[in-house]
């Protein structure tokens, strides 16, 4: 049973990125009901625009970049939402996802043109390189960091939408828009301020992520479907469903790579099958919907 | 426009014309017959196997749409089912079977593969039941690496061999009249389903699935067999395709075929039974214009696509009753006060806003 620690660390780790994309998404989609298929794309540009500038030189350019990385898509995020979703939140939300999808395809040709479609490689920064030695296991550093902007990012969020007047807004906007615009929420500007804000942490999340992996043109697809299975497993809407449910998926993969390793690639697939099959709801979802009462 | 609810199913409006007749069955023969004969004249042979991809296209779209226009369920999965469809042919090429026998068969162990998912998965529905498509699709695109028999990346080749009434498949001409053939007859068959009392179930379980119950239908048993009917109408569109590119890969199986299937579908308007059709013709040809000329296809794809999203909400389709709402229809049609509202995305009577996305 050795194993079990490092299992928790990598797969908390791993579901990091994954927390962060699908929070974005999940309060897009609770407040504005788009399914934002962009956000794959926001998540590659900022990889890329991570990747573009990082010399390895200190920690604070790191960290700059990475807020670099958030602010370029949120500006990418802004533009799409006043040129494009708002147009449509009217139309229903099938409009709106062929919208996010053409959106999707225009940001990775988008992507191609600027930056190439050559893959690229950055290094750990020298302050999070190698690995430590705890519990008699070892333990990468980068995922230490991971966990702990994780743990922030969780944290921020929590306090944003529990705790401040604008959360409050949000969560009347989302439960019902019509009641809230008559009540004097600016249920407009929430809706962008909702979409900076995950455009902006999917953008971090990208640039987290870029030092763990091949950043491509295949990035934005590799992620964003594992963030669909995280915000319905969790329960659309909820944020505290996002991050149990990334951390809950991730930590069951690496814990089943490690037993199971013939599984490996499907047990992502297998756990969000069994959870749905069980409580089709989500994990933090609310009451079962209409349409299920009529079987 | 500022108070809009988000939430439309409500609005569906309570006294409806009744439905125009549809184009009647008998003119789609001779409307294939004749596009049939005409397009080998007219077209080059690399237009030809545009053409041909286009028809199979639309059958795929057409059964897609069984889902998203007439049942109103999600699903970010198709390509499971044309994957299957395809990969069913695949193994039986060295069957000795005709061709259009092992189409049949990819569609039937299509629909056999859909029929099994939808029973196990409709205990969820919504958004959360498109999220299980997507799951179960990614899970046999993986299954193609992992079984050693279906040959992962380096797929099967040498498709298009065999013959039909002593006619060569491997000919441009005669596989596009094959196709042509394949899918007429899967369309007229679709088609006659739309009117028959089975769509109109399946509508009424679209509009409002309580009281589809309520009147006693069983809602659940028309959703496995709605999602039946599209898994193996697509699995003979994935069969043709397998057929006519000669070769298949995993790719078939990508998440990104299902997304530009639904893309089709929208963009000729899941509201009408053609719409489907009309959106994958764009798709197919806009696709194959843009990528010979540009090196960035996807952002002109995507920037064609926003384009038509924005204008027409409601599709293709739709584009008649938006000119006639148009001040310049108006014009055109001699009205001076319009009798419809100028048209946006939110009329009450357009199908596809009353449809089970909606996340309340």
């Amino acid at each position: 049973m050795d194993d079990i620690f490092p299992i928790i660390v990598t797969g908390t780790a791993q579901g990091v990125p994954l927390f962060v994309i699908a929070s974005g998404l999940t309060l897009i989609y609770g407040v504005m009901h788009v399914l934002n298929f962009a956000h794959g794309a926001y998540f590659m540009i900022g990889a890329f625009v991570f990747a573009g500038r990082f010399t390895n030189e200190n920690l604070l350019q790191y960290l700059l970049l990475i807020a670099l990385g958030g602010a370029v898509v949120a500006v990418v995020g802004l533009l799409c939402e006043v040129l494009v979703f708002r147009r449509l939140y009217g139309a229903g939300s099938q409009v709106s996802l062929l919208a996010a999808f053409a959106l999707s395809l225009m940001l990775e040709g988008g992507t191609r043109m600027v930056w190439g479609g050559i893959p690229r490689t950055t290094q750990y920064p020298d302050t999070f390189r190698g690995a430590t030695e705890l519990f008699g296991a070892r333990i990468s550093i980068y995922d230490f960091f991971l966990i702990s902007v994780g743990l922030i990012i969780a944290i921020g969020l929590f306090v944003l939408i529990r705790l401040t007047t604008f959360g409050r807004q949000m969560r009347a906007v989302a439960q019902d828009r019509t009641m809230s615009l008559a009540l004097g929420v600016r249920s407009k500007r929430i809706a962008t301020i909702v979409f900076v804000l995950g455009a902006f942490l999917a953008g971090a999340a990208g640039a987290l992520t870029g030092p763990t992996t091949s950043i491509d043109l295949g990035l934005g697809g590799s992620y964003i479907i594992p963030a669909f299975a995280v915000i319905i497993v969790g329960g659309v809407g909820s944020v505290e469903g996002a991050l149990v449910a990334s951390l809950l998926l991730n930590i069951s993969e690496s814990a089943l790579f490690t037993y199971a390793p013939a599984l490996s690639g499907f047990s992502f697939y297998i756990i969000v099958a069994v959870i749905l099959m069980v409580r089709p709801q989500g994990l933090f979802g609310g009451h079962a919907r209409t349409a299920g009462l009529a079987r | 426009m500022t108070i809009t609810p988000t939430n439309t199913q409500t609005v569906s409006s309570p006294i409806r014309r009744p439905r125009r007749s549809t184009i009647p069955v008998v003119q789609v023969v001779p409307i294939f017959v004749v596009f049939a004969a005409i397009t080998p004249v007219v077209a080059s042979t690399s237009s030809l196997f545009v053409w041909t991809t286009a028809m199979i296209w639309v059958l795929f779209a057409l059964a897609t749409n069984v889902l998203f226009g007439w049942s109103g369920m999600l699903s970010f999965g198709q390509a499971a089912y044309l994957g299957v469809g395809g990969y069913t042919v695949a193994l039986l090429r060295d069957s000795g079977l005709p061709p259009f026998l092992m189409v049949v068969c990819g569609g039937i162990s299509a629909g056999v593969f859909a029929a099994l998912f939808s029973t196990a998965a409709l205990r969820t529905s919504g958004v959360e039941f498109a999220v299980l498509t997507l799951v179960f699709s990614q899970a046999l695109w993986l299954l193609t690496f992992r079984i050693k028999s279906l040959r992962g990346d380096d797929g099967f080749s040498g498709l298009s061999e065999g013959t039909i009434f002593g006619a060569e498949l491997a000919d441009d001409t005669n596989r596009f009249l094959y196709v042509v053939a394949m899918v007429g007859m899967c369309v007229y068959i679709l088609l006659r389903l739309r009117q028959s009392t089975l769509g109109a179930s399946m509508a009424a379980v679209r509009d409002d699935p309580l009281r589809a119950a309520a009147l006693g239908l069983p809602v659940r048993r028309l959703e496995i067999l709605a999602f039946t009917i599209a898994g193996a109408f697509t699995g003979i569109a994935g069969g043709l395709l397998a057929q006519h590119q000669g070769t298949i890969s995993p790719r078939l199986f990508s998440w990104l075929i299902s997304g530009e299937v639904i893309v089709a579908c929208l963009i000729g308007g899941m509201a009408y039974f053609w719409g489907p059709a009309m959106g994958a013709l764009v798709f197919v040809f806009a696709n194959d214009l843009l990528f010979g000329a540009t090196n960035s296809p996807t952002f002109y794809i995507g920037l064609v696509f926003l384009v038509v999203v924005i204008a027409l909400p409601g599709g293709l389709g739709s584009s008649p009753k938006v000119f006639r709402g148009s001040r310049l229809g108006r014009i055109a049609l001699g009205r001076t006060r319009g009798v419809r509202q100028r048209s946006s995305g939110a009329q009450p009577n357009q199908a596809p806003e009353s449809q089970g996305e909606d996340p309340s």
